[in-house]
């Protein structure tokens, strides 16, 4: 693809409600565009150079979404951070519970 | 880089080294895009790789400028590329190793012997036969003695530069040496020649990796 149909190709996608910046060996920009579920993805490396750029139509990219097994280790991590030990499921490392914050 | 005896999946050598799992699916993207694969690849083969065992690498460096190691290894600050050190266990390179003399020596046989039949071995730098190939030797052993010792035991054989792949500088006319590009000494197993002065580095990584996904490395492929 050449530069110009790059960019003719970011204009006509828009940008969209969502924006995300990945922070994991250099940065990254997730940019949800203006159609619904396709996102346009920039992955720089630690010295900002762009290694690779891609369009992905997916409810949300695979990179941001954590593998199961992190998110039960997550709540346990989280449990036992407060005394109060949030929803009794964050406790037993169960997926998905809730922590009030208290004011 | 360079722990021989350390059996580590590749999931276990990133935690170890602090690299998230989001870093690594970067790098696999990164990777398949350079391999010219799908994006929807990278994490494809990032799951895949994760719980991969790393396979042994030994480095064979002959008649060669060492720039294509430098290709591969230096930059100013820790590149995406240098994630591949993780992916392989680099178990001989004589420049980049701190054990020198009989203890290197020792290091690679060590590794070769363990991992007969299941390693990798990347050359650089074409091989000189003339003189009985007194033109490169290291522990009293010639380059091509060395090859052809290192080359029985390979799983497959990466020629990384000209030089190795396809005679380079050194084999130009008159061609003093002797010197030979490795697919013209050994043979009988895959030897992938990348190309270069120097090659380029995601290239170079880009073909290791596909020998892990193959399962090459662990031994089952």
């Amino acid at each position: 693809m050449s530069p110009s149909d790059r960019t003719e190709l970011k204009r006509a996608l828009g940008e969209g409600e969502v924006r995300v910046t990945l922070n994991a060996e250099g940065i990254s920009t997730i940019q949800e565009t203006r159609i619904p579920g396709v996102w346009w993805i920039e992955h720089r490396d630690l010295q900002d150079q762009l290694i690779a750029e891609l369009i992905d139509v997916n409810y949300v990219p695979d990179i941001l979404a954590r593998a199961s097994g992190e998110i039960a280790a997550g709540a346990r991590g989280a449990a036992s951070t407060d005394s109060n030990g949030g929803d009794r499921r964050c406790r037993t490392g169960r997926q998905r519970c809730w922590m009030p914050m208290r004011t | 880089m360079l722990d021989a005896n350390e059996d580590l999946t590749v999931g276990e050598m990133l935690r170890r080294h602090g690299i998230s799992r989001r870093g690594f699916m970067k790098y696999c993207t990164a990777a398949a895009s350079a391999m010219a694969l799908p994006p929807a690849m990278g994490p494809a083969m990032a799951a895949q790789l994760i719980n991969a065992r790393r396979p042994s690498v030994v480095y064979l460096s002959f008649q060669e400028c060492t720039g294509c190691l430098e290709s591969l290894t230096r930059s100013f600050a820790p590149t995406i590329e240098n994630l591949i050190f993780n992916i392989i266990s680099l178990d001989y390179d004589d420049t980049l190793m701190a054990a020198a003399g009989a203890a290197a020596e020792a290091a690679r046989d060590q590794a070769m012997e363990a991992n007969f039949g299941k390693y990798v071995l990347i050359v650089d730098g074409s091989v000189p036969t003339g003189a009985g190939g007194a033109y490169c030797t290291a522990g009293g052993k010639s380059a091509v003695d060395t090859l052809r010792e290192a080359a029985k035991g390979a799983a497959a054989i990466v020629c990384v530069g000209t030089c190795a792949a396809f005679g380079g500088i050194p084999f130009a006319d008159p061609n003093p040496t002797g010197a030979w590009p490795v697919a013209d000494i050994v043979g009988g197993k895959p030897i992938i020649n990348i190309s270069g002065c120097p090659p380029i580095p995601e290239v170079i990584t880009g073909t290791l990796l596909q020998f892990v996904l193959d399962g090459e490395g662990s031994g089952s492929g």
